[in-house]
Protein backbone atom coordinates (compact mmCIF):
# COMPACT_ATOMS: atom_id res chain seq x y z
CA UNK A 1 0.00 0.00 0.00
CA UNK A 2 1.12 3.19 -0.80
CA UNK A 3 1.64 5.83 2.09
CA UNK A 4 -1.34 8.06 0.55
CA UNK A 5 -3.27 5.31 0.57
CA UNK A 6 -2.43 4.88 4.18
CA UNK A 7 -2.80 8.08 4.74
CA UNK A 8 -6.10 7.94 3.54
CA UNK A 9 -7.07 4.72 4.97
CA UNK A 10 -6.11 6.69 8.03
CA UNK A 11 -8.41 9.33 7.73
CA UNK A 12 -11.23 6.57 6.66
CA UNK A 13 -11.62 5.08 9.92
CA UNK A 14 -10.82 8.02 11.96
CA UNK A 15 -13.94 9.74 10.38
CA UNK A 16 -16.22 6.29 11.33
CA UNK A 17 -14.73 6.29 14.65
CA UNK A 18 -16.02 10.19 15.02
CA UNK A 19 -19.10 9.22 13.78
CA UNK A 20 -19.86 6.53 16.98
CA UNK A 21 -19.07 8.99 19.59
CA UNK A 22 -21.59 11.80 19.18
CA UNK A 23 -24.41 8.82 18.22
CA UNK A 24 -23.64 7.01 21.60
CA UNK A 25 -23.93 10.07 23.47
CA UNK A 26 -27.24 10.92 21.43
CA UNK A 27 -28.59 7.26 22.28
CA UNK A 28 -27.32 7.85 26.06
CA UNK A 29 -29.39 11.32 26.20
CA UNK A 30 -32.69 9.36 24.27
CA UNK A 31 -31.77 6.44 26.69
CA UNK A 32 -31.99 8.73 30.12
CA UNK A 33 -35.90 9.85 29.68
CA UNK A 34 -36.74 5.87 29.53
CA UNK A 35 -34.68 4.99 32.18
CA UNK A 36 -35.76 7.87 34.87
CA UNK A 37 -39.40 6.55 34.07
CA UNK A 38 -38.29 3.01 34.04
CA UNK A 39 -35.87 3.26 37.07
CA UNK A 40 -38.95 4.78 38.73
CA UNK A 41 -41.54 2.00 38.19
CA UNK A 42 -38.95 -0.43 38.97
CA UNK A 43 -38.46 1.18 42.38
CA UNK A 44 -41.96 1.47 43.42
CA UNK A 45 -42.72 -2.29 42.67
CA UNK A 46 -41.34 -3.15 46.36
CA UNK A 47 -44.11 -0.10 47.20
CA UNK A 48 -46.72 -1.72 45.81
CA UNK A 49 -46.22 -4.88 46.67
CA UNK A 50 -47.02 -4.16 50.39
CA UNK A 51 -49.52 -1.00 49.69
CA UNK A 52 -52.96 -1.50 47.78
CA UNK A 53 -52.25 0.96 44.76
CA UNK A 54 -56.17 2.01 45.32
CA UNK A 55 -55.14 2.82 48.52
CA UNK A 56 -52.35 4.69 47.35
CA UNK A 57 -54.58 6.63 44.66
CA UNK A 58 -57.70 7.26 46.88
CA UNK A 59 -56.56 7.13 50.51
CA UNK A 60 -56.99 10.18 52.62
CA UNK A 61 -54.48 9.28 54.85
CA UNK A 62 -50.54 9.88 54.72
CA UNK A 63 -49.02 8.78 57.31
CA UNK A 64 -46.00 6.89 56.24
CA UNK A 65 -43.43 8.48 58.93
CA UNK A 66 -45.48 7.32 61.51
CA UNK A 67 -45.67 3.60 63.40
CA UNK A 68 -49.09 3.84 62.65
CA UNK A 69 -49.29 4.05 58.49
CA UNK A 70 -51.71 5.01 56.31
CA UNK A 71 -50.71 5.51 52.69
CA UNK A 72 -53.16 7.87 50.93
CA UNK A 73 -51.42 10.00 49.12
CA UNK A 74 -54.10 12.96 48.70
CA UNK A 75 -53.46 14.62 51.00
CA UNK A 76 -49.81 15.11 49.67
CA UNK A 77 -51.25 15.85 46.27
CA UNK A 78 -53.96 18.42 47.46
CA UNK A 79 -50.75 20.44 48.76
CA UNK A 80 -49.52 20.45 45.82
CA UNK A 81 -52.15 22.00 44.14
CA UNK A 82 -52.80 24.55 46.47
CA UNK A 83 -49.35 26.26 46.86
CA UNK A 84 -49.34 25.98 42.95
CA UNK A 85 -52.36 27.32 42.43
CA UNK A 86 -51.43 30.12 44.62
CA UNK A 87 -48.27 30.43 42.37
CA UNK A 88 -50.06 30.66 39.77
CA UNK A 89 -52.87 33.31 40.54
CA UNK A 90 -49.84 35.30 41.21
CA UNK A 91 -47.45 34.64 37.88
CA UNK A 92 -50.71 34.79 35.89
CA UNK A 93 -51.05 38.40 36.76
CA UNK A 94 -47.42 39.85 36.85
CA UNK A 95 -46.57 37.43 33.91
CA UNK A 96 -48.92 38.16 31.51
CA UNK A 97 -49.10 41.82 32.41
CA UNK A 98 -44.92 42.57 32.19
CA UNK A 99 -45.28 40.63 28.59
CA UNK A 100 -47.69 42.72 27.37
CA UNK A 101 -45.18 45.66 28.57
CA UNK A 102 -42.76 44.11 27.26
CA UNK A 103 -43.86 42.98 23.74
CA UNK A 104 -46.50 45.79 23.36
CA UNK A 105 -45.47 49.29 25.08
CA UNK A 106 -41.82 49.18 26.20
CA UNK A 107 -38.57 50.94 24.57
CA UNK A 108 -35.69 48.92 23.33
CA UNK A 109 -33.69 50.00 26.24
CA UNK A 110 -35.64 48.86 28.77
CA UNK A 111 -36.45 45.77 27.32
CA UNK A 112 -32.47 45.71 27.32
CA UNK A 113 -32.21 46.09 30.48
CA UNK A 114 -35.88 44.28 32.17
CA UNK A 115 -35.14 40.92 30.18
CA UNK A 116 -32.06 40.58 32.05
CA UNK A 117 -33.57 41.39 35.03
CA UNK A 118 -35.88 38.92 34.98
CA UNK A 119 -34.09 36.02 33.68
CA UNK A 120 -31.81 36.18 36.98
CA UNK A 121 -34.78 36.65 38.98
CA UNK A 122 -35.62 32.91 37.54
CA UNK A 123 -32.91 31.58 38.61
CA UNK A 124 -32.21 32.82 42.28
CA UNK A 125 -31.64 29.36 44.11
CA UNK A 126 -34.81 28.39 45.53
CA UNK A 127 -33.62 27.81 49.04
CA UNK A 128 -33.03 31.79 48.92
CA UNK A 129 -37.30 32.10 47.50
CA UNK A 130 -37.92 29.39 50.91
CA UNK A 131 -35.92 31.74 53.38
CA UNK A 132 -37.81 35.07 52.16
CA UNK A 133 -41.16 32.84 52.76
CA UNK A 134 -40.58 31.89 55.92
CA UNK A 135 -38.81 35.07 57.60
CA UNK A 136 -40.37 38.09 55.58
CA UNK A 137 -43.25 37.20 53.62
CA UNK A 138 -44.52 35.08 56.73
CA UNK A 139 -44.34 37.82 59.30
CA UNK A 140 -45.44 40.86 56.94
CA UNK A 141 -48.18 38.45 56.36
CA UNK A 142 -49.08 38.31 59.99
CA UNK A 143 -50.23 42.22 60.53
CA UNK A 144 -53.20 41.31 57.79
CA UNK A 145 -54.09 37.56 58.71
CA UNK A 146 -53.63 36.61 62.57
CA UNK A 147 -54.13 33.32 62.49
CA UNK A 148 -51.60 32.55 59.72
CA UNK A 149 -49.45 29.46 60.88
CA UNK A 150 -45.48 29.91 60.78
CA UNK A 151 -45.58 27.14 58.22
CA UNK A 152 -48.11 27.55 55.52
CA UNK A 153 -49.15 27.25 51.56
CA UNK A 154 -49.77 30.67 51.28
CA UNK A 155 -46.63 32.43 51.55
CA UNK A 156 -45.03 29.12 50.02
CA UNK A 157 -47.11 29.73 47.12
CA UNK A 158 -46.82 33.90 46.81
CA UNK A 159 -42.90 33.44 46.66
CA UNK A 160 -43.27 30.33 44.54
CA UNK A 161 -45.35 32.64 42.22
CA UNK A 162 -42.59 35.53 42.65
CA UNK A 163 -40.28 32.92 40.72
CA UNK A 164 -42.60 31.36 38.02
CA UNK A 165 -43.43 35.43 36.76
CA UNK A 166 -40.48 34.95 34.40
CA UNK A 167 -41.33 31.37 32.76
CA UNK A 168 -44.68 33.04 32.24
CA UNK A 169 -43.57 36.17 30.84
CA UNK A 170 -40.91 34.97 28.83
CA UNK A 171 -42.78 32.31 26.97
CA UNK A 172 -46.06 34.69 26.95
CA UNK A 173 -44.38 37.56 25.03
CA UNK A 174 -43.27 35.06 22.82
CA UNK A 175 -46.62 34.22 21.92
CA UNK A 176 -47.44 37.53 21.54
CA UNK A 177 -44.31 38.40 19.38
CA UNK A 178 -44.79 35.80 17.34
CA UNK A 179 -48.43 37.52 16.25
CA UNK A 180 -47.71 39.27 12.99
CA UNK A 181 -47.31 42.70 12.39
CA UNK A 182 -50.13 42.96 9.83
CA UNK A 183 -52.59 42.01 12.37
CA UNK A 184 -52.11 44.45 14.48
CA UNK A 185 -51.60 47.09 11.39
CA UNK A 186 -55.23 45.99 10.05
CA UNK A 187 -56.74 46.83 13.46
CA UNK A 188 -55.43 49.95 13.59
CA UNK A 189 -56.83 50.83 10.01
CA UNK A 190 -60.20 49.81 11.25
CA UNK A 191 -59.66 52.45 14.11
CA UNK A 192 -59.05 50.53 16.99
CA UNK A 193 -56.80 52.00 20.08
CA UNK A 194 -53.88 50.45 21.46
CA UNK A 195 -55.86 48.93 24.26
CA UNK A 196 -58.33 47.37 21.63
CA UNK A 197 -55.51 45.94 19.57
CA UNK A 198 -53.73 44.59 23.15
CA UNK A 199 -56.61 42.92 24.24
CA UNK A 200 -58.84 42.15 21.41
CA UNK A 201 -56.06 40.84 18.60
CA UNK A 202 -52.79 40.65 20.37
CA UNK A 203 -53.97 38.83 23.45
CA UNK A 204 -56.59 36.30 21.38
CA UNK A 205 -54.30 35.21 18.70
CA UNK A 206 -51.98 34.66 21.32
CA UNK A 207 -53.99 32.95 23.38
CA UNK A 208 -52.77 29.11 22.90
CA UNK A 209 -49.19 30.05 23.42
CA UNK A 210 -50.48 31.70 26.78
CA UNK A 211 -52.44 28.65 27.94
CA UNK A 212 -49.12 26.82 27.09
CA UNK A 213 -47.23 29.28 29.10
CA UNK A 214 -49.20 29.20 32.15
CA UNK A 215 -49.39 25.09 32.26
CA UNK A 216 -45.55 24.89 31.91
CA UNK A 217 -45.39 27.30 34.78
CA UNK A 218 -47.76 25.10 36.44
CA UNK A 219 -45.57 21.94 36.16
CA UNK A 220 -42.63 24.14 37.16
CA UNK A 221 -44.52 24.56 40.24
CA UNK A 222 -45.44 21.05 41.06
CA UNK A 223 -42.05 20.54 40.82
CA UNK A 224 -40.69 22.81 42.92
CA UNK A 225 -39.29 21.40 46.02
CA UNK A 226 -36.81 23.79 48.33
CA UNK A 227 -39.56 26.45 48.54
CA UNK A 228 -42.47 24.21 49.93
CA UNK A 229 -39.86 21.99 52.21
CA UNK A 230 -38.80 24.98 54.23
CA UNK A 231 -42.52 27.54 53.72
CA UNK A 232 -45.24 25.58 53.62
CA UNK A 233 -44.75 22.89 56.60
CA UNK A 234 -44.70 19.17 57.08
CA UNK A 235 -48.79 18.21 57.62
CA UNK A 236 -50.03 16.24 55.02
CA UNK A 237 -53.86 17.26 55.65
CA UNK A 238 -56.95 17.88 53.54
CA UNK A 239 -57.73 21.46 54.34
CA UNK A 240 -59.46 24.21 52.78
CA UNK A 241 -57.79 26.84 55.08
CA UNK A 242 -53.94 28.10 52.85
CA UNK A 243 -52.94 29.50 55.97
CA UNK A 244 -52.34 26.25 57.66
CA UNK A 245 -49.47 24.06 57.21
CA UNK A 246 -49.47 21.53 54.67
CA UNK A 247 -47.53 19.31 52.88
CA UNK A 248 -46.82 18.47 49.06
CA UNK A 249 -45.32 15.81 47.47
CA UNK A 250 -41.77 17.78 46.95
CA UNK A 251 -41.93 18.37 50.35
CA UNK A 252 -42.17 14.81 51.55
CA UNK A 253 -39.45 14.15 49.15
CA UNK A 254 -37.19 15.95 51.01
CA UNK A 255 -38.73 15.49 54.23
CA UNK A 256 -37.60 11.61 53.61
CA UNK A 257 -34.42 12.65 52.11
CA UNK A 258 -33.33 14.63 55.39
CA UNK A 259 -34.52 11.70 57.93
CA UNK A 260 -32.06 9.48 56.05
CA UNK A 261 -34.69 6.46 55.49
CA UNK A 262 -32.56 3.25 55.50
CA UNK A 263 -32.43 1.52 52.08
CA UNK A 264 -35.16 -1.21 52.08
CA UNK A 265 -37.49 0.32 53.98
CA UNK A 266 -41.02 0.93 53.47
CA UNK A 267 -40.16 4.56 53.60
CA UNK A 268 -37.64 4.42 51.28
CA UNK A 269 -39.40 2.96 48.64
CA UNK A 270 -42.14 5.67 49.01
CA UNK A 271 -40.07 7.93 47.71
CA UNK A 272 -39.76 6.34 44.56
CA UNK A 273 -43.53 6.28 44.34
CA UNK A 274 -44.27 9.45 45.39
CA UNK A 275 -41.45 10.16 42.64
CA UNK A 276 -43.44 8.54 40.15
CA UNK A 277 -46.51 10.28 40.31
CA UNK A 278 -45.19 13.49 40.39
CA UNK A 279 -43.01 12.89 37.60
CA UNK A 280 -46.62 11.39 35.33
CA UNK A 281 -48.44 14.81 36.67
CA UNK A 282 -45.60 16.72 35.30
CA UNK A 283 -45.18 15.24 32.07
CA UNK A 284 -48.55 15.05 31.70
CA UNK A 285 -48.96 18.79 31.63
CA UNK A 286 -45.73 19.52 29.94
CA UNK A 287 -46.69 17.28 27.04
CA UNK A 288 -49.97 18.92 27.04
CA UNK A 289 -47.87 22.71 27.02
CA UNK A 290 -46.08 21.76 24.20
CA UNK A 291 -49.14 20.42 21.95
CA UNK A 292 -50.54 23.57 22.53
CA UNK A 293 -47.58 25.97 21.72
CA UNK A 294 -46.61 23.43 19.17
CA UNK A 295 -49.81 23.52 16.94
CA UNK A 296 -50.29 27.41 17.75
CA UNK A 297 -46.45 28.06 16.09
CA UNK A 298 -47.88 26.09 12.74
CA UNK A 299 -50.86 28.63 13.13
CA UNK A 300 -48.66 31.76 13.18
CA UNK A 301 -46.58 30.38 10.25
CA UNK A 302 -49.68 29.94 8.23
CA UNK A 303 -50.93 33.42 8.53
CA UNK B 1 -57.48 58.64 33.07
CA UNK B 2 -58.24 57.07 29.21
CA UNK B 3 -57.76 52.94 28.89
CA UNK B 4 -55.04 53.53 27.21
CA UNK B 5 -52.89 55.25 29.12
CA UNK B 6 -54.06 52.95 32.26
CA UNK B 7 -53.49 49.79 30.28
CA UNK B 8 -49.69 50.95 29.69
CA UNK B 9 -49.28 51.67 33.63
CA UNK B 10 -51.15 48.31 34.75
CA UNK B 11 -48.63 46.45 32.36
CA UNK B 12 -45.43 48.49 33.56
CA UNK B 13 -46.89 48.12 37.51
CA UNK B 14 -46.94 43.86 36.44
CA UNK B 15 -43.23 44.24 35.19
CA UNK B 16 -42.05 46.28 38.29
CA UNK B 17 -43.36 44.80 41.37
CA UNK B 18 -42.08 41.33 41.06
CA UNK B 19 -38.23 42.86 40.47
CA UNK B 20 -38.97 45.75 43.26
CA UNK B 21 -40.34 42.85 45.82
CA UNK B 22 -37.50 40.98 45.34
CA UNK B 23 -34.96 44.08 45.49
CA UNK B 24 -36.50 45.05 48.79
CA UNK B 25 -36.45 41.26 50.05
CA UNK B 26 -32.93 40.88 49.02
CA UNK B 27 -31.87 43.90 50.91
CA UNK B 28 -33.45 42.50 53.70
CA UNK B 29 -30.99 39.66 53.76
CA UNK B 30 -28.48 42.03 53.25
CA UNK B 31 -29.30 43.95 56.51
CA UNK B 32 -29.67 40.46 58.00
CA UNK B 33 -26.49 38.47 56.84
CA UNK B 34 -23.94 41.57 56.07
CA UNK B 35 -22.87 41.77 59.76
CA UNK B 36 -21.89 38.54 59.99
CA UNK B 37 -20.52 38.16 56.72
CA UNK B 38 -16.36 37.87 57.28
CA UNK B 39 -13.49 36.09 56.17
CA UNK B 40 -13.49 33.48 58.98
CA UNK B 41 -17.05 32.53 57.83
CA UNK B 42 -16.38 31.58 54.05
CA UNK B 43 -12.88 29.84 55.09
CA UNK B 44 -13.82 28.38 58.46
CA UNK B 45 -14.69 24.86 59.05
CA UNK B 46 -18.39 24.70 60.87
CA UNK B 47 -18.90 24.01 63.98
CA UNK B 48 -21.66 23.73 66.85
CA UNK B 49 -21.02 26.77 68.31
CA UNK B 50 -22.63 28.92 65.77
CA UNK B 51 -20.56 32.33 66.63
CA UNK B 52 -17.24 30.17 65.42
CA UNK B 53 -19.01 28.43 62.00
CA UNK B 54 -17.65 28.47 59.03
CA UNK B 55 -19.45 27.52 55.46
CA UNK B 56 -15.98 26.06 53.69
CA UNK B 57 -17.08 22.40 52.77
CA UNK B 58 -20.11 23.67 51.74
CA UNK B 59 -18.40 26.08 49.86
CA UNK B 60 -15.62 23.70 48.11
CA UNK B 61 -18.38 20.90 47.89
CA UNK B 62 -20.38 23.29 45.42
CA UNK B 63 -17.99 24.60 43.41
CA UNK B 64 -16.50 21.14 43.29
CA UNK B 65 -19.45 18.98 42.43
CA UNK B 66 -20.61 21.96 39.60
CA UNK B 67 -17.64 22.28 38.39
CA UNK B 68 -17.38 18.35 37.46
CA UNK B 69 -20.98 18.70 36.35
CA UNK B 70 -20.25 21.31 34.03
CA UNK B 71 -17.68 19.22 32.26
CA UNK B 72 -19.16 16.44 32.09
CA UNK B 73 -22.37 17.92 30.99
CA UNK B 74 -20.50 20.35 28.19
CA UNK B 75 -19.18 17.06 26.70
CA UNK B 76 -22.39 15.08 26.38
CA UNK B 77 -24.32 18.05 25.42
CA UNK B 78 -21.07 19.09 22.78
CA UNK B 79 -21.36 15.62 21.00
CA UNK B 80 -24.85 15.09 21.26
CA UNK B 81 -25.10 18.70 19.08
CA UNK B 82 -22.63 17.29 16.73
CA UNK B 83 -24.59 14.14 15.92
CA UNK B 84 -27.91 16.08 15.64
CA UNK B 85 -26.57 19.15 13.32
CA UNK B 86 -23.76 17.60 11.31
CA UNK B 87 -25.15 14.08 11.23
CA UNK B 88 -28.67 13.50 10.86
CA UNK B 89 -30.05 14.11 7.78
CA UNK B 90 -33.87 13.60 8.65
CA UNK B 91 -35.62 16.24 9.80
CA UNK B 92 -38.49 13.90 12.08
CA UNK B 93 -35.16 12.29 13.89
CA UNK B 94 -34.20 15.63 15.02
CA UNK B 95 -37.71 16.59 15.51
CA UNK B 96 -38.21 13.46 18.06
CA UNK B 97 -34.76 14.39 19.61
CA UNK B 98 -35.86 17.89 20.52
CA UNK B 99 -39.37 16.64 22.17
CA UNK B 100 -37.03 14.72 24.47
CA UNK B 101 -34.80 17.28 25.63
CA UNK B 102 -37.83 19.43 26.09
CA UNK B 103 -38.98 16.60 28.31
CA UNK B 104 -35.95 16.23 30.01
CA UNK B 105 -36.05 19.80 30.73
CA UNK B 106 -39.58 19.52 32.96
CA UNK B 107 -38.51 16.56 34.69
CA UNK B 108 -38.31 17.91 38.57
CA UNK B 109 -34.91 18.56 40.00
CA UNK B 110 -35.71 16.18 42.89
CA UNK B 111 -36.78 13.41 40.78
CA UNK B 112 -32.81 13.30 39.23
CA UNK B 113 -32.18 13.07 42.32
CA UNK B 114 -34.06 10.27 43.31
CA UNK B 115 -33.12 8.54 39.59
CA UNK B 116 -29.85 9.42 40.73
CA UNK B 117 -29.58 7.93 43.77
CA UNK B 118 -31.34 4.68 42.96
CA UNK B 119 -29.07 4.50 39.70
CA UNK B 120 -25.77 6.35 40.67
CA UNK B 121 -25.39 5.64 44.12
CA UNK B 122 -26.71 2.29 44.83
CA UNK B 123 -27.21 0.92 41.40
CA UNK B 124 -23.69 1.59 40.27
CA UNK B 125 -22.29 1.35 44.01
CA UNK B 126 -20.70 5.05 43.95
CA UNK B 127 -22.81 5.78 47.30
CA UNK B 128 -24.00 9.52 48.18
CA UNK B 129 -20.49 10.50 46.91
CA UNK B 130 -19.44 13.99 44.80
CA UNK B 131 -19.35 11.81 41.79
CA UNK B 132 -23.00 10.68 42.32
CA UNK B 133 -23.92 14.21 42.93
CA UNK B 134 -22.07 15.78 39.50
CA UNK B 135 -23.12 13.19 37.18
CA UNK B 136 -27.07 13.61 38.61
CA UNK B 137 -26.65 17.20 37.99
CA UNK B 138 -24.58 16.90 34.65
CA UNK B 139 -27.89 15.31 33.59
CA UNK B 140 -30.29 17.59 35.31
CA UNK B 141 -28.28 20.90 33.31
CA UNK B 142 -27.98 18.65 29.87
CA UNK B 143 -31.21 19.90 28.15
CA UNK B 144 -29.74 23.92 29.00
CA UNK B 145 -26.51 23.08 27.64
CA UNK B 146 -27.93 20.54 24.87
CA UNK B 147 -30.15 23.82 22.96
CA UNK B 148 -27.63 26.09 23.58
CA UNK B 149 -25.18 24.21 21.86
CA UNK B 150 -27.56 23.41 19.09
CA UNK B 151 -28.42 26.80 18.77
CA UNK B 152 -24.96 28.21 18.52
CA UNK B 153 -23.89 25.66 15.54
CA UNK B 154 -27.08 26.25 13.51
CA UNK B 155 -26.98 30.24 13.97
CA UNK B 156 -23.16 28.77 11.41
CA UNK B 157 -24.05 29.94 7.83
CA UNK B 158 -24.21 26.91 6.07
CA UNK B 159 -22.17 28.83 3.22
CA UNK B 160 -18.92 28.32 5.31
CA UNK B 161 -19.68 24.14 5.86
CA UNK B 162 -19.47 23.90 2.18
CA UNK B 163 -16.90 25.84 1.57
CA UNK B 164 -14.41 23.77 3.73
CA UNK B 165 -16.05 20.66 2.27
CA UNK B 166 -15.71 22.16 -1.36
CA UNK B 167 -11.64 22.66 -0.35
CA UNK B 168 -11.61 18.84 0.11
CA UNK B 169 -11.76 18.47 4.09
CA UNK B 170 -13.65 15.70 6.14
CA UNK B 171 -16.38 15.60 7.72
CA UNK B 172 -14.27 15.65 10.93
CA UNK B 173 -12.01 18.67 9.69
CA UNK B 174 -15.10 20.63 8.97
CA UNK B 175 -16.72 20.22 12.91
CA UNK B 176 -13.03 20.56 14.12
CA UNK B 177 -12.49 23.52 12.59
CA UNK B 178 -15.19 25.69 11.40
CA UNK B 179 -18.13 24.78 13.52
CA UNK B 180 -16.84 24.12 16.91
CA UNK B 181 -14.45 27.69 16.60
CA UNK B 182 -17.15 29.37 14.86
CA UNK B 183 -19.50 27.75 17.88
CA UNK B 184 -18.07 28.03 20.81
CA UNK B 185 -18.38 31.29 22.29
CA UNK B 186 -22.44 30.82 22.74
CA UNK B 187 -22.31 27.58 23.04
CA UNK B 188 -19.77 28.33 26.28
CA UNK B 189 -22.58 31.02 27.53
CA UNK B 190 -25.62 28.53 27.95
CA UNK B 191 -23.07 26.85 29.53
CA UNK B 192 -22.47 29.62 31.98
CA UNK B 193 -25.87 30.02 32.02
CA UNK B 194 -26.33 26.08 33.05
CA UNK B 195 -23.58 26.57 35.88
CA UNK B 196 -25.43 29.77 37.34
CA UNK B 197 -28.76 27.01 37.55
CA UNK B 198 -26.46 24.52 39.03
CA UNK B 199 -24.83 26.52 41.80
CA UNK B 200 -27.76 26.72 43.44
CA UNK B 201 -29.33 23.25 43.14
CA UNK B 202 -30.60 22.02 46.34
CA UNK B 203 -33.37 19.37 45.90
CA UNK B 204 -31.61 16.69 43.72
CA UNK B 205 -28.68 17.16 46.29
CA UNK B 206 -30.34 16.78 49.25
CA UNK B 207 -31.85 13.49 48.30
CA UNK B 208 -28.20 12.19 46.94
CA UNK B 209 -26.43 13.68 49.78
CA UNK B 210 -28.61 14.19 52.83
CA UNK B 211 -25.27 15.53 54.36
CA UNK B 212 -26.39 18.67 55.97
CA UNK B 213 -23.16 19.10 58.16
CA UNK B 214 -19.70 18.20 57.56
CA UNK B 215 -16.82 19.17 59.06
CA UNK B 216 -14.88 17.48 56.28
CA UNK B 217 -13.97 18.66 52.89
CA UNK B 218 -14.35 16.42 50.13
CA UNK B 219 -11.42 15.75 48.10
CA UNK B 220 -11.71 11.94 46.19
CA UNK B 221 -14.09 11.73 43.72
CA UNK B 222 -15.87 9.07 46.08
CA UNK B 223 -16.38 11.55 49.39
CA UNK B 224 -19.11 12.44 50.89
CA UNK B 225 -19.91 16.22 50.69
CA UNK B 226 -22.69 18.81 51.15
CA UNK B 227 -23.35 21.90 49.23
CA UNK B 228 -24.03 25.73 50.01
CA UNK B 229 -27.20 25.59 49.30
CA UNK B 230 -28.19 22.54 51.89
CA UNK B 231 -26.13 24.36 54.67
CA UNK B 232 -28.35 27.22 53.83
CA UNK B 233 -31.50 24.95 54.40
CA UNK B 234 -30.34 23.33 57.47
CA UNK B 235 -30.04 26.63 58.99
CA UNK B 236 -33.48 28.14 57.76
CA UNK B 237 -34.93 25.14 59.47
CA UNK B 238 -33.61 25.86 62.86
CA UNK B 239 -35.81 28.07 65.07
CA UNK B 240 -33.14 30.03 66.87
CA UNK B 241 -32.54 34.02 66.02
CA UNK B 242 -28.57 33.48 65.76
CA UNK B 243 -29.56 31.03 62.47
CA UNK B 244 -31.58 33.26 60.65
CA UNK B 245 -27.97 35.54 60.69
CA UNK B 246 -25.89 32.56 59.71
CA UNK B 247 -28.47 31.48 56.93
CA UNK B 248 -28.87 34.93 55.58
CA UNK B 249 -24.69 35.60 55.34
CA UNK B 250 -24.78 32.06 53.64
CA UNK B 251 -27.35 33.56 50.65
CA UNK B 252 -24.88 36.38 50.37
CA UNK B 253 -21.96 34.91 49.93
CA UNK B 254 -24.35 31.55 47.20
CA UNK B 255 -25.93 34.69 45.66
CA UNK B 256 -22.42 36.53 45.18
CA UNK B 257 -21.98 33.40 43.32
CA UNK B 258 -24.92 33.60 41.28
CA UNK B 259 -24.92 36.91 39.85
CA UNK B 260 -21.33 36.41 39.17
CA UNK B 261 -21.33 33.48 37.33
CA UNK B 262 -24.55 34.84 35.47
CA UNK B 263 -22.95 38.39 34.73
CA UNK B 264 -20.24 36.05 33.03
CA UNK B 265 -22.77 34.79 30.70
CA UNK B 266 -24.37 38.09 30.11
CA UNK B 267 -21.27 39.76 29.14
CA UNK B 268 -20.30 36.56 26.71
CA UNK B 269 -23.57 37.13 25.65
CA UNK B 270 -23.28 40.44 24.08
CA UNK B 271 -19.88 40.10 23.39
CA UNK B 272 -19.89 36.94 21.93
CA UNK B 273 -23.00 37.53 19.47
CA UNK B 274 -21.51 39.83 17.82
CA UNK B 275 -18.35 38.10 16.66
CA UNK B 276 -20.66 35.80 14.35
CA UNK B 277 -22.89 38.67 13.20
CA UNK B 278 -19.55 39.67 11.68
CA UNK B 279 -18.75 36.72 9.64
Amino acid sequence: MSLSEELFERKVWRERIFRLVPLGLTILAGLALASIIAVLVVESIPFFSRVDPLEFLFGTRWTVLFRDKSFGVLPLVWGTIVTSMVAISVAGVLGIGSAIYLAEYSSERVRAVAKPMLELLAGVPTVVYGFLAVNYVTPMLRALIPDIEVYNAFSAGLVMGLMITPIISSLSEDAMYSVPDSLRLSAYALGAKKHQVVTRVVLRAALPGIVAAYILGLARAFGETMIVAIAAGSRPVLTLNIFESIQTLTGYIAQVAMGDAPYGTIEFYSLFAVGLYLLLMVMLMNLIGLYISRRFSMRVSRV
Amino acid sequence: MDRDSLMRMLAAMALVTPLLVLFTLLSMILWDGLPGLSLDFVLGLPSGRPEETGILPALVGSIYVTGLATIISFLLGLGISIYLTEFVGDERVREVFYFIVDMLAGVPSVVYGIVGLAVIGIGLGLGRSVLTGAVTLAFLILPLVTVATVEAIRSIPDSLRLATYSLGASRLEVVTHVVLPMALPRALTGTVLAIARAIGEAAPILVISGVLFTRSIPISLLDEFTVLPLVIFNWVMRPQEVYIGLASSAIIVLLLLYIGISSIALYMRYSGGRRIREV
